[in-house]
């Protein structure tokens, strides 16, 4: 394979995966300097946390020159820890994680495995308290159910009681912390296994695959098709939380677990005319202003 | 994900900056096993900022070149050059992976090449000329050559040699192994675009009944990682059965002939299995050697001027 074919092949690429990315950043006003200042940083994390390619530790010089970056900017990033945006997780995880113990914990389930509907605080055993507390100890209640409640997944029944009606959790705000921390988690998970796949060390591939309408669909039938992968990939997920449910448990040794799951999405792409930059900006007002 | 997020709080904008941060990381990694600096990575990066500024717009102000300076933070040098010398991009078709993915699909789900009980027939490579592999990807891609794609599907084991002149196809998938192929490089981009796609549509609030399949299974609190290849097994099994009756589903639905000429969108679904990485513990200075400082003696030793 031609080597510089191959480079066109990955520069398409990248420049397709950082078109969301960048418009992502846009819509929050994030200026590409800004962007760059954080792109360097990870060019420099990445170089160092997963390897150069040479034995031992490398040096600073060694990790400037794998990455193109200056040695100074490469002290900057490695000395000042405050250089590169740090985790700040929310608590987005501990809804989905009650409705998943809620629905396959014997405990919180009634006859045919329907979860049973809960009070707040009593009985203190099988409670909203209770069950929360399984999955986070120190977590608030309170706020996990307010949380369900707003999403629809859990529904008032009659004056004490909760129902729940669904066993997904679906976030509200498109502009919360919670939905930027679920957005940047799904799609690092999905590119840490491609770039896995890619990886000529791992000779055993990870779970990807995808199936796409040839020639595309006619867009009248979308919402049909829409409606029939959403019951088949419930059924899919529905069997694989009742494969892992039973490996949840807190009594298993905690130690030596790896955090793993499986993701189902269904795509559809707007097909975008490919005009030049130039003639869309005439078209808009300003030829050069 | 909206495309719209400004009024963000300073929680979601740090939240936002490390979500890139995250995303940015497996793709960097890719980019420097193969030799692609900062800087190219940041010619590339401005060239999307700026087309996204200029292509993904939203409002009615009109669009000048310097309002994109403002929006981008760009100066206005960098945004001519880009504009104007509209460089030509690298245009890439379809790479023979994924003509072999729909060989495949269309080997086992056209009737025209399924014996009985929708098993795919045994195909020669050039006769009879209407149901051979020649014809098979000449449905596909006219353009495409038949004898690398049979090349490349024999390569990923997804048809084999059936006596002397025969192919059968044994696999519905195609899957690429072994050194970085420009199937994967595709996929990893298509992969990636399709699924922001669905997670800026469902983060658009104007809608908020149709969100977009996407949904996760994951363990809680992880599980035993002497159980993982157990876990990849069956669901890689339950995945292909499923993915199978899309498959079917949409070779039923829409296929060309059945569905008239109306206009038509990319649609499909992507099933993947993650396994997230140890929690990076170590500070980056732990993990470089110590600082060389130019010692005292050398200073002394420098000539003077």
């Amino acid at each position: 394979m031609n080597s510089s074919y191959l480079r066109d092949y990955l520069v398409s690429t990248l420049r397709r995966a950082l078109r969301p990315i960048a418009r992502l950043l846009i819509g929050a006003g994030i200026r590409f300097d800004e962007f760059a200042h954080l792109a360097r940083g990870v060019y420099v994390e990445t170089a160092i946390r997963d390897g150069t390619g040479t034995p031992g530790m490398p040096s600073r010089a060694r990790i400037a020159a794998i990455a193109g970056i200056t040695r100074s900017q490469v002290d900057n990033y490695i000395d000042n820890e405050g250089a590169l945006a740090l985790e700040d997780p929310t608590l987005m995880r501990l809804p989905a994680e009650v409705l998943q113990k809620w629905h396959s914990t014997p405990e919180y389930a009634g006859p045919y495995g329907i979860p049973l509907e809960l009070q707040f605080d009593s009985p203190a055993d099988r409670c909203i308290r209770s069950l929360v507390a399984l999955v986070m100890p120190d977590a608030d209640p309170r706020v996990a159910l307010d949380e369900l409640l707003v999403t629809g997944a859990v529904v008032p029944s009659g004056e004490r009681h909760f129902r729940a009606v669904s066993r997904s959790f679906m976030m509200p705000d498109p502009a919360s912390p919670e939905v930027i921390e679920h957005v940047g988690r799904i799609l690092s998970r999905l590119g840490s296994t491609l770039e896995y796949n890619t990886d000529p060390r791992h000779s055993e591939k990870r779970l990807e695959l995808r199936i796409a309408a040839d020639r595309g669909l006619p867009v009248e039938l979308v919402p049909e098709f829409e409606k029939y992968a959403r019951v088949r990939a419930t059924d899919l997920l529905v069997e694989l939380d009742n494969w892992l449910s039973p490996y949840a448990s807190d009594e298993l040794d905690s130690a030596n677990r790896v955090d793993t799951g499986v993701n189902v999405f269904l795509y559809v792409e707007s097909p975008v005319p490919d005009e030049p930059l130039a003639s869309l900006l005439a078209r808009a007002g300003s030829a050069r202003g | 994900m909206p495309a719209d997020v400004h009024g963000l709080s300073s929680g979601a904008r740090k939240q936002l900056i490390y979500a890139v941060r995250r995303v940015l990381r497996p793709i960097v990694r890719l980019l420097l096993r193969v030799g692609i600096s900062f800087d190219e990575f940041a010619d590339v990066a401005r060239g999307a900022y700026i087309e996204s500024a200029i292509r993904d717009r939203a409002g009615t102000i009109p669009l000048t070149r310097e309002r994109i300076g403002f929006i981008t933070g760009m100066s206005r040098q960098q945004i001519d050059s880009y504009i104007d010398n509209e460089r030509p991009r690298p245009r890439v078709g379809p790479s023979l992976g994924r003509v072999a993915s729909e060989v495949l699909h269309r080997w086992h789900t056209d009737p025209h090449y399924l014996g009985p009980y929708r098993i795919p027939l045994e195909l020669e490579f050039d006769v009879p000329q209407d149901r051979c592999i020649q014809s098979l990807v000449q449905q596909v891609n006219a353009k495409a050559s038949a004898g690398k794609v049979l090349e490349e599907l024999l390569r990923a084991g997804s048809v084999t040699y059936f006596g002397e002149k025969h192919y059968r196809a044994v696999a519905r998938w195609f899957i690429t192994s072994g050194y970085l192929s420009p199937h994967q490089i595709e996929d990893f981009g298509d992969a990636l675009a399709h699924l922001s796609q669905t997670l800026e549509y469902n983060g658009n609030l104007t809608d908020t009944e149709n969100k977009r399949l996407e949904r996760s299974v994951f363990a809680d609190k992880g599980i035993p990682r002497s159980l993982l290849p157990s876990f990849e097994a069956h669901a890689r099994a339950r995945t292909l059965q499923f993915l199978e009756e899309i498959d079917d589903w949409l070779a039923r639905s829409a296929s060309a002939e059945s569905s008239g000429s109306g206009p038509r969108v990319e649609t499909g679904v992507n099933v993947f299995l993650y396994v997230e990485p140890t929690p990076d513990q170590e500070r980056l200075s732990a993990l470089v050697q110590p600082r060389r400082e130019i010692s005292a003696l050398r200073i002394s030793r420098l000539p003077a001027r």
